[in-house]
């Protein structure tokens, strides 16, 4: 029973972490129609800015926030520089992001070395809590708090505050939006570097989990477009069920079924495509 | 106010207006008539920065429009109330009409539009503020059309087909409500299949056929002459 709900812990922490990844992507790609291929990139940018900061005796806190600005920052240059070019044209932007992701890896290579690195859970969280004879780490539990509150971020954002309205009205009507005098440009880019950030944070917060290695950026990409996928195309909360589902259905199929885990992943995105080919959450299409 | 000169656009290689001139002077509604096709829309989308002209020019006060995107030419003061009425589904009738408000920035003692104002006009909107946009029938629709476009304290409105789909009683409403907003000091270039409409409230009729001016008056002027309706608006 002790295992098993440590085992749930575990599915639930890398859950939320998959949520928080998947929920940059499918935001660029509900507001945007963008599919950013170099999300995973950015996961594993924001894991190693970290690094970088706490090597340089940061606390580790601190270089969080470092590491969520400068993704942030890196998706406006983004945006700005190339994204911005191919809004609505599919194939130059599957090349375009996928070219980036390439870019930034090797540019991670060249400056950190290809060598296994963890993040050390910060001093705060690197407890347990015991309750009776179960015991939790603290730093998944924090994960998990952390992941709930992105959700009641993002359900604040979008529909109570003006900026949501826009965004929402965005996607039902991009060109009526820019008539009524909104600079959706500006808002591109700012939804752009949200979703950076958010890739950024979430680096900065699985490190600890699990680790920085040489083609974690294509590991994580994979699994958050499944989640992605799973939950509905650009919707976040969709996102957030299926990232829980992948999260445990992973764990636990890695405790019983090692060598399938993945695969079990797969067949449960098939099946839910069968059932609803838009998704859990997705719009339906007409 | 406003002014189009020799104004030429293409969708591809369909040229649609070939050489549009036209003007509407401050405090004016005129009225853009013409079939099905004739380019009245993409006049309209020209003038609000939706589709950009090839040549000519575009000048309200003293700027240029053409070179300039949406949301510049929205903030110069001109509001679009769209053909087909463009409600944002996913938003309800306040959020429709909040997401875009905007404070007027001259001082000239005209209304200042907020939502108290807006749902003094039309105050249905009022009750089913809470619904979604979407769930409002034709006639509420294009007053929330009407609304939103008000919440951006325009000096000037686009008005595209505001009759189109709505049943008689509710065209006299809309015709009421548009003579209100001139009479607020607002000049308004609208678009209409609905002639006794236009004429009833507009000072000056444009006649559009294929993409050119071909005819302009009063609606008096229009009224008499059966040659004119007959020939270009199918009457
Ligand atoms: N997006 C587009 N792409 C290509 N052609 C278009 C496009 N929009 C309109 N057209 C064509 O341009 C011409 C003028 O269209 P427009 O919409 O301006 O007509 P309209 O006078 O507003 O007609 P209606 O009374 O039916 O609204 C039509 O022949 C139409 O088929
Ligand atoms: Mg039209």
């Amino acid at each position: 029973m002790s295992i098993f709900l440590a085992q749930l812990l575990t599915g639930l922490a890398y859950g939320m972490l998959y949520f928080m990844i998947a929920a940059g992507l499918t935001i660029i790609l509900g507001v945007m129609n963008v599919v950013n291929l170099a999300h995973g990139t950015l996961f594993m940018l924001g894991a190693y800015i970290v690094f970088t900061f706490i090597s340089d005796e940061l606390n580790f806190w601190i270089a969080l926030l470092i590491s969520v600005l400068l993704t942030a920052v890196l998706g406006i240059i983004l945006e700005k520089l190339l994204i911005k070019h191919v809004y609505g044209k599919e194939l130059e932007q599957v090349l375009l992001t996928f070219g980036l992701s390439f870019i930034i890896a090797d540019v991670v290579k060249w400056i950190w070395g290809t060598e296994m690195q963890t993040l050390p859970v910060p001093a705060l969280l690197d407890a347990s809590l015991s309750i009776g004879e179960m015991v939790f780490p603290l730093y998944r539990l924090f994960v998990v708090f952390i992941g709930c509150l992105l959700a009641l971020l993002l359900w604040y954002l979008e529909s109570k505050t003006r900026i949501g309205a826009i965004i929402r009205a965005g996607v039902d009507d991009r060109a009526m939006v820019g008539a009524l005098g909104i600079n959706v440009g500006l808002v591109f880019t700012g939804v752009f570097a949200f979703g950076a950030a958010l890739a950024g944070l979430s680096g900065a917060l699985g490190g600890p989990l699990i680790g920085m290695y040489t083609g974690m950026d294509n590991e994580i990409l994979v699994t958050s477009l499944i989640v992605v996928v799973i939950g509905g195309l650009g919707s976040w909360k969709g996102s957030f069920i299926s990232a829980i589902l992948v999260g445990v259905i992973e764990t636990f199929g890695k405790v019983w079924f090692p060598s399938l885990s993945m695969l079990i992943v797969f067949l449960i995105m098939m099946v839910v495509l069968i059932i609803r080919p838009q998704g859990l959450f997705g719009r339906e299409v007409a | 106010m406003l002014e189009l000169q020799d104004v030429h656009s293409y969708y591809g290689t369909s040229y649609i207006l070939q050489g549009v001139t036209f003007s509407v002077s401050e405090g004016k509604c005129v009225a853009l008539l013409g079939r099905n096709g004739a380019g009245k829309t993409t006049t309209i989308h020209t003038i609000a920065g939706l589709h950009k002209s090839k040549r000519g020019s575009i000048r309200f006060k003293d700027k240029q429009l053409q070179s300039l995107s949406p949301h510049q030419i929205s903030h110069l003061g001109i509001g679009l109330v769209p053909q087909g009425r463009r409600i944002f589904s996913s938003l309800t009738v306040k959020e429709n009409l909040t997401m875009s408000a905007r404070k007027r920035k001259a001082n000239d003692g005209r209304i200042n539009w907020g939502l108290e104002k807006i749902y003094e006009l039309f105050p249905v909107l009022k009750e089913r503020e809470k619904n979604l946009g979407t769930q409002l029938s034709g006639g509420q629709q294009q007053m929330l059309a009407i609304g939103r476009a008000l919440m951006t304290n325009p000096e000037f409105l686009l008005m595209d087909e505001p009759s189109e789909g709505l049943a008689p009683v509710i065209i006299d409403q809309v015709g009421d409500i548009i003579i209100k907003l001139k009479e607020t000091g607002l000049s308004i270039l609208m678009v209409e299949q609905n002639i006794a409409l236009a004429c009833k409230v507009a000072d000056e009729i444009l006649i559009m056929n294929k993409g050119k001016i071909v005819w302009n008056g009063t609606p008096d002027g229009l009224m008499k002459n059966e040659e004119i309706q007959h020939k270009y608006l199918g009457v």
